[in-house]
């Protein structure tokens, strides 16, 4: 299924006299997608970033927003129907939040009857309260003042947004909490996101794909997953140790969930001829609800395939379907397990997750 | 504001025809409740040719426009620079402009004495523009655009200084500017003066105004001159060095205003007084970065702050 690619740069360049500080970079950003551009100071990947809407022109190749090259555009229109998010967030300070973004409503030219309904809508889609609004920015956290950052950014509806180390300027946990906002942000409304930043662990949580650059060359494209397989020195070196964890702490159990485990119901005999059970050590047994009573090892099932109600083992804890792999991996190993039962969040059976399946994730394409 | 020249003309026609038939050629006397009696004038109203000033100029033009019968011609707001502009505002050809006090005392008036005081180089610039040239430089709109010497932080480390005063001992620096920023003598030259700098042993990179930032941050020079209410600036993390020997004056913002024209039409100073002393740096510098990065008309700008502090 081909996906709508919102960005594109094509053999992109940009020389400062006879020095390149983007070279040949080439990629594209599909509809949707959170990009990230990541590597180290110097590399280019701001230069790149603003290249899209061209606060600093390309020296060569070409820059294509939603299929159109960038210089046969209008830069003024380009640079209003592109969103644009940097640590600076430069609120007027003698206005409240609510005039802050009723300016820039009034100056996309938003109808007027509805920019307190959209002002509000803003400011909720940002995770702040209705009552910020009346708030000026000084009464506001760092934190609190990027949210109503990324709201302005929002205000005339862009489907592209650029982001510059946005959440730079924060401390670690409000710096979380916004990745988080941003991740929830985007479900709903699902922009094409392109951000910059110089932190991988960043770059593995929000990122769908992330571009590597080293000295104005993109040097890896690809999926959390595919970086942390790739072979090249700089790249290891770059993301440093650890950064598998750091990309199972971005995938949810539910990607490598055994669906298909051996259930019996609690009034039933096991089928021993069933060829299903080559592959497993015990059987799960369910009641009439399909609620999950516990299991049984095979070994203790009688010839016939029935089994006594005092041999069904009790479920270990279970582990929900959104927690992260690398928090599964850690329950296994405290509760000295090699499986974990999965349940989603009507705590309801989804089926186990095994430690042998994370080798799996390590052969998977995207995420 | 051409729309109103139609507007304008039906109505001097008119007042021309009331004259002749009151047998009266007279011209109105002006008194303290002129605002009544004063006669529709157009105000040639002008600006240099970036952000800031056109969005001071804007802003003049509305509160005119909105405060008093007269109409603002802005088809200058482009001028110019300064030694355009001042020139034009002497022999009437504008009538009102933004400028900064630094660079009156400085640039226009030539004065050599170092003052750092912000009300004193506001006080004497005033009187010397009063006594010289019959020009009002009006209270300060309440904001400074300082010019500063900015290096990356990387830069800074490297070389280890963090004050002007040590870059006379630097050998081989790069300088980033443009024509202006090496000629002006509140710039490169001056400074150069002032901190032993040899200006024949510096390599220059010219580049437009618009891209000294750019050029900074890409590594093509080690230092450039910025503009501290820059909408741009904000875009980087740029460190600022010591003016220890308090070579740069204070910039003020202010407007220059012909003194005829005040005279004869004091509702023109009524209308702008409500706005001078209310706009702080930061409120400049975010009016400014939507003009320079978003880019935002200047002229919307200025109305939108104007109506969302009341005075539109």
């Amino acid at each position: 299924m081909t996906r709508e690619v919102s960005v594109e740069l094509q053999n992109v360049i940009k020389k400062y006299g006879q020095d390149k500080v983007v070279d040949q970079v080439s990629f594209s950003v599909e509809k949707g997608e959170v990009f990230v551009l990541i590597g180290p100071s110097g590399c280019g990947k701001t230069t790149t970033l603003k290249m899209i809407n061209q606060l600093i022109p390309h020296t060569s190749g070409n820059i294509l927003v939603n299929g159109t090259d960038v210089t046969k555009l209008d830069v003024v229109e380009l640079r209003r129907s592109i969103g644009y998010v940097i640590q600076y967030i430069g609120l007027l300070p003698h206005l409240t939040i609510q005039e802050n973004i009723a300016f820039v409503l009034k100056l996309t030219r938003h109808p007027k009857k509805n920019q307190k309904e959209r002002a509000e809508e803003l400011i909720e889609i940002v995770g702040l309260e209705l009552n910020h609004l009346k708030r000026y920015p000084r009464e506001l956290s760092g934190g609190q003042q990027q949210r109503v950052g990324v709201a302005r950014a929002l205000a005339a509806n862009p489907d592209i947004l650029l982001m510059d180390e946005p959440f730079g300027a924060v401390d670690p946990l409000t710096r979380e909490q916004l990745q988080n906002e941003l991740l929830r942000l985007q479900e709903s409304i699902q922009k094409t996101i392109v951000f910059v930043t110089h932190d991988m662990q960043e770059a593995f949580k929000i990122g769908s794909r992330i571009g590597i650059l080293r000295e104005g060359k993109l040097v890896c494209l690809g999926s959390p997953m595919e970086i942390v397989k790739s072979e090249d020195e700089f790249v290891k070196n770059f993301i440093g140790q650890g950064a598998l964890f750091e990309v199972f702490d971005t995938i949810p159990v539910s990607k490598i969930l055994e669906k298909n485990v051996p259930l019996v119901h609690d009034n039933e005999k096991v089928d021993l001829t069933a060829e299903k059970l080559n592959d497993w050590e015990n059987v799960f047994v369910v009641d009439s609800d399909g609620n999950c009573q516990g299991y049984i090892p095979l070994s203790s099932l009688e010839k016939d395939g029935s089994f006594q109600k005092d041999k069904i083992n009790p479920l270990p804890k279970a582990t929900f379907s959104d927690t992260s792999v690398k928090l599964a991996v850690e329950e296994m190993l405290w509760g000295g397990r090699t499986w974990l039962p999965v349940v989603d969040g009507h705590s309801s059976f989804k089926g186990i997750v095994q430690f042998r399946s994370c080798a799996r994730l390590l052969d998977l394409e995207g995420r | 504001m051409k729309s109103f020249k139609v507007a304008v003309i039906v109505l001097v026609v008119f007042m021309m025809a009331l004259f002749l038939v009151a047998g009266c050629a007279e011209e109105p006397a002006v008194d303290a409740d002129a605002g009544a009696e004063e006669e529709p004038y157009t105000v040639n109203l002008a600006a240099k040719g970036w952000s800031e000033n056109m969005t001071l100029g804007y802003m003049a033009a509305l509160l005119i426009e909105e405060h008093t019968v007269h109409t603002v011609d802005t088809s200058k707001i482009n001028m110019g620079p300064t030694e355009m502009l001042h020139p034009a505002l002497v022999e009437g050809q504008i009538d009102i402009y933004p400028e900064y006090t630094g660079t009156s005392w400085m640039v226009v008036l030539g004065e050599e004495e170092i003052i750092s005081d912000r009300m004193e180089i506001f006080e004497k610039s005033r009187d010397a523009y009063m006594e010289q040239f019959d020009i009002v430089m009006m209270e300060p709109i309440g904001f400074q655009n300082t010019f500063a010497i900015a290096m990356t932080p990387e830069r800074v480390e490297e070389l280890g200084v963090s004050k002007l005063s040590e870059l006379a001992d630097i050998p081989d620096l790069t300088f980033i500017g443009d024509n202006t920023t090496f000629t002006r003598p509140d710039l490169y030259l001056g400074l150069a003066e002032t901190y032993g700098i040899d200006m024949d042993g510096i390599n220059r990179v010219i580049v437009d105004t618009s891209f000294f930032y750019e050029a900074l941050d890409q590594g093509e020079g080690d230092l450039t001159t910025l503009f501290s209410t820059d909408g741009r600036l904000k875009e980087y993390g740029f460190v600022v060095l010591e003016d220890d020997k308090n070579f740069f004056p204070p910039y003020d913002a202010i407007y220059v205003v012909r003194g005829e024209v005040l005279e004869k039409y004091p509702s023109i100073n009524e209308a702008l007084e409500p706005l001078l002393g209310t706009i702080d740096e930061e409120t400049m510098t975010e009016l400014n970065y939507l003009v320079e990065v978003q880019m935002e008309d200047p002229e919307d700008v200025a109305r939108e702050y104007l109506e969302s502090v009341g005075l539109l």
